[in-house]
């Protein structure tokens, strides 16, 4: 359910789009499917998965804009969805920086969606690579790897329509040094799990100029 | 404005954005400040295109009718029967353990600006999340499809994560052993639900406390009012089945007020806490009031709260605050009321003692700790012989209190300083090996279904006297002090040494009497040397509880919510700056 299609999408965002009494209106879905591994000390000490995909409806009378999301796609829960954006509508102050919606647009197709998927496995061998260089080195890796798929899909009753995938895959680290009073951090991040190496990523743990020692006592004398 | 991709799923989005804990903890509106605009308006109802919701608790999740937060949840022969379903597929799937935790989790808040209502936003979420340990790894899943078969799909998801983990596994996990309860329930004592109370009368009370200050002298006004419900069924492969019903409340606001010549402009916040408690708190009580020092004019919420008579004195408070005395910077004797000392016993002794943090598990987010195992070992003094501070999930009326934590296990309290050493920290299952003790603290938590339970700073309080000291009593004794009210904006580093903290109001306090209001105070110290310089506290008279909704931790972040006792107390010798300085 998570990763719909283009055309699974754009039927569902046109059923929601057809409750619609509003002057205007837009209706977007978000889907994921990501899962997470977090590591310190050199082991692993959380680790899970997601999956949802949620509609968010806009209803715009004049000025007066709501939204409303659900998280069920029945047509009972779609149209109360579409009608409770409406009523909150109804109550909201008019906005000053209102802007008609727009109408169909040319958007770019940047081929973002990546063919590796993350999985379960390849989130522990990232983290397993991660320790056992910071381990060969004596230093302790603290980190957090999160990532997968994500798809979005616009339309609005201007005739304005897009639909995208995405994957990403986010990497954290902190490295320690064994009496716990150096440390660095690095972060890095790559559409592509397959193009994410925690081993080299994490950079070259700590460097100099990454390094913070433990705080010493200051007081209003050596503050500027 | 353009067209854009919201990533609406992701509610760490603004959190990524400052990835920062002390701005997670601090005030409501601290936080509304710091979000982007577009959220900020999104939030307030007048979102033009911005389909974004911020991370509130319960933003994010499905918005519902006011009288839906009335509705009861699933019974518990039907929560039972589901968590079988899923305890049972986690055994077959090779789960030497497992919980399951159904949670229907319900908001509702309230914002109001000067005469207007902001936002109403009732939320409802509902879901389970499953946690396994297959051959000593942990795994965990979620889902929001809750029915048998989508139960143990997810139990088969997580055990899928275990085993998948094994590749790195070290040392398997330990976990303390722990008795199932059988049936149990806990519901937090309330007197009135504050889903019962009608929107419209939220809505007034809200914009009576905003015409209060703004007619005393406040130029601008944000209130907000926070009601939470967690709907929390939790079962264990130990035998547990335990229905909890918890209920939380916070009212606030923040009243600035403006000099149009000179483009000076201060705030003072509101003096209430967030509190464990229905809607009862809203009724003010003499007997849960208590006054300031003599000459203050402040006043000391417990269990009630006169929303209406602290806005009117934040109106008048702001507008002096314009002209009041700017301190003159040096060391002082400062006796800090439990509404301010709350926020330093969080960063300074709630924070350094999480066991998680000391072990360095934290260390990619929210900081390690100076009071590592080693530095425990020493026996140094972490403050005079008078600091005694405890850690419980009990205390009534404050937010952490619960039944049981959300790894099933009976909510207790416990020493972490006693007389000035560092005695024990805050731990759960996973972790009671690691300083050799046999059980839980209970002090578990997920902000929802769809997050890990970890380890979450309980109440961390600060022994009252007990000797009979009034606040006037410890006042006539300073030669050379500043009385501080209420907590302000703060600073400390990621091992909780080094810190910086300010206020709401501030007194000078000249040859044992209240001399004039100051402003501009913050005073600088390390954790060590400022509960070294402890000299002592109030009577049980004085004590109450400091909170907060937003406690962050964890990647993915969560908040917890998290209060703070204490009776007005005194710390000699230090360094005040002046926050107004050039530099």
């Amino acid at each position: 359910m998570a990763i719909l299609s283009k055309d699974e999408a754009q039927a569902l965002l046109k059923k929601v789009l057809s409750y619609s009494t509003a002057d205007e209106c837009a209706v977007s879905l978000n889907g994921l499917n990501t899962g997470n591994i977090r590591y310190a000390r050199n082991s692993v000490s959380t680790a899970g998965a997601a999956d949802s995909v949620s509609l968010a409806v806009e209803s715009r009378f004049g000025k007066r804009s709501g939204i409303a999301t659900c998280n069920e796609f029945d047509d009972t829960t779609l149209k109360r969805c579409v009608q409770r954006a409406e009523e909150i509508a109804r109550l909201a102050p008019e906005s000053p920086e209102y802007m008609p919606l727009l109408g169909p647009q040319n958007y770019l197709a940047p081929p973002s969606a990546a063919a590796t998927l993350l999985t379960a496995t390849t989130r522990a061998q990232a983290a397993a690579d991660s320790m056992a260089l910071c381990a060969a080195k004596n230093l302790t890796a603290a980190g957090f790897l999160d990532g997968g798929t994500r798809f979005q899909a616009l339309r609005n009753s201007k005739g304005l329509e897009a639909y995208q995938q995405s994957t990403n895959t986010d990497f954290s680290v902190t490295v320690r040094t064994a009496d716990g009073r150096g440390s660095g951090y690095a972060i890095g991040d790559a559409t592509d799990p397959a193009k994410l190496n925690a081993k080299a990523s994490p950079s070259a743990p700590p460097t100099k100029r990454w390094v913070r020692r433990m705080p010493r006592p200051s007081s209003p004398a050596n503050t500027p | 404005m353009s067209v854009q991709f919201f990533n609406f799923t992701d509610p760490d989005d603004w959190l990524l954005t400052t990835n920062n804990e002390q701005l997670i903890i601090n005030h409501t509106f601290f936080h509304l400040q710091h979000m982007k605009r577009r959220d900020f308006v999104g939030l307030s109802g007048l979102a033009a295109g911005a389909l974004f919701l911020p991370s509130l608790p319960g933003f994010g999740h499905t918005p519902v009718d006011p009288g839906r937060l009335l509705e009861p949840g699933a019974d518990v022969i039907l929560k039972k029967r589901l968590a079988d379903a899923a305890l049972n597929a986690a055994k077959a799937s090779g789960a030497s353990y497992a919980d399951v935790r159904i949670g229907r989790y319900l908001n509702q808040y309230i914002f109001a600006r000067e005469k207007q209502v902001q936002n109403i936003v009732s939320t409802e979420s509902y879901g389970v999340g499953i946690r396994v340990l297959v051959n000593g790894c942990w795994g965990f899943a979620s889902t929001s499809v809750v029915t048998e078969a989508s139960l143990a799909a997810t139990a088969r998801v997580a055990t899928d994560i275990a085993k998948a983990n094994r590749l790195v596994m070290k040392e398997p996990v330990q976990l303390a052993p722990q008795q199932g309860y059988g049936e149990v329930s806990w519901k937090t004592p309330i007197e009135q639900g504050a889903f019962e109370v009608p929107v419209k009368q939220k809505v007034e009370l809200l914009l009576a406390a905003n015409a209060a200050a703004l007619d005393n002298g406040a130029n601008y006004i944000n209130s907000g009012l926070f009601q939470v419900n967690e709907q929390k069924y939790f079962a264990s492969t130990d035998g547990s089945y335990i229905d909890q019903d918890v209920h939380r409340l916070w009212p606030t606001f923040s009243a600035t007020a403006v000099d149009t010549k000179t483009g000076k402009f201060r705030s003072r916040e509101a003096l209430s806490a967030p509190v464990g408690l229905g809607y009862e708190y809203l009724s003010p009580s003499a007997s849960q009031q208590i006054a300031g020092p003599q000459g203050t004019n402040t006043v000391g919420y417990k269990l009630r709260y006169d929303m209406l008579a602290d806005a009117a004195m934040a109106g008048k408070q702001a507008k002096a605050k314009l002209t009041m005395k700017s301190v003159t910077p040096g060391k002082y004797d400062l006796v800090l009321d439990p509404g301010h000392l709350g926020l330093t016993i969080h960063e300074s002794v709630g924070h350094p003692t999480e066991l998680d943090r000391v072990l360095g598990y934290e260390a990619n987010f929210a900081g390690t700790s100076f009071a590592t195992l080693e530095w425990k070992a020493k026996n140094l003094p972490y403050g005079s012989k008078v600091v005694n501070i405890v850690a419980d999930k009990l205390q009534p009326g404050s937010v952490g209190s619960v039944g049981y934590d959300d790894e099933g296990v009976k909510t207790r309290e416990w020493d972490l300083i006693k007389e000035g050493k560092l005695v024990n920290y805050q731990k759960i299952r996973d972790q009671a090996h690691i300083v050799n003790q046999k059980e839980s603290d209970g002090c578990a938590y997920a902000q929802s279904w769809e997050n890990v339970q970890f380890q979450r700073m309980p109440n961390v309080s600060l022994r009252p006297s007990a000797t009979a000291l009034s606040v006037d009593e410890m006042v006539s004794k300073v030669d050379k002090g500043i009385y501080i009210a209420g907590a302000g904006s703060f600073s400390i580093d990621q091992q909780r040494f080094n810190f910086q903290f300010g206020g709401q109001l501030f007194y000078a306090i000249e040859k044992g009497k209240i001399t004039e209001p100051l402003e501009d105070v913050a005073y600088q110290s390390n954790t060590q040397e400022f509960w070294g310089a402890c000299a002592g506290s109030c009577d049980q008279r004085d004590y109450r509880l400091f909170g907060t909704f937003f406690d962050g931790k964890g990647q993915p972040s969560q908040s917890s919510a998290v209060s703070h006792g204490s009776a007005t107390t005194r710390f000699n010798g230090v360094n005040v700056i002046n926050t107004a300085r050039k530099v």
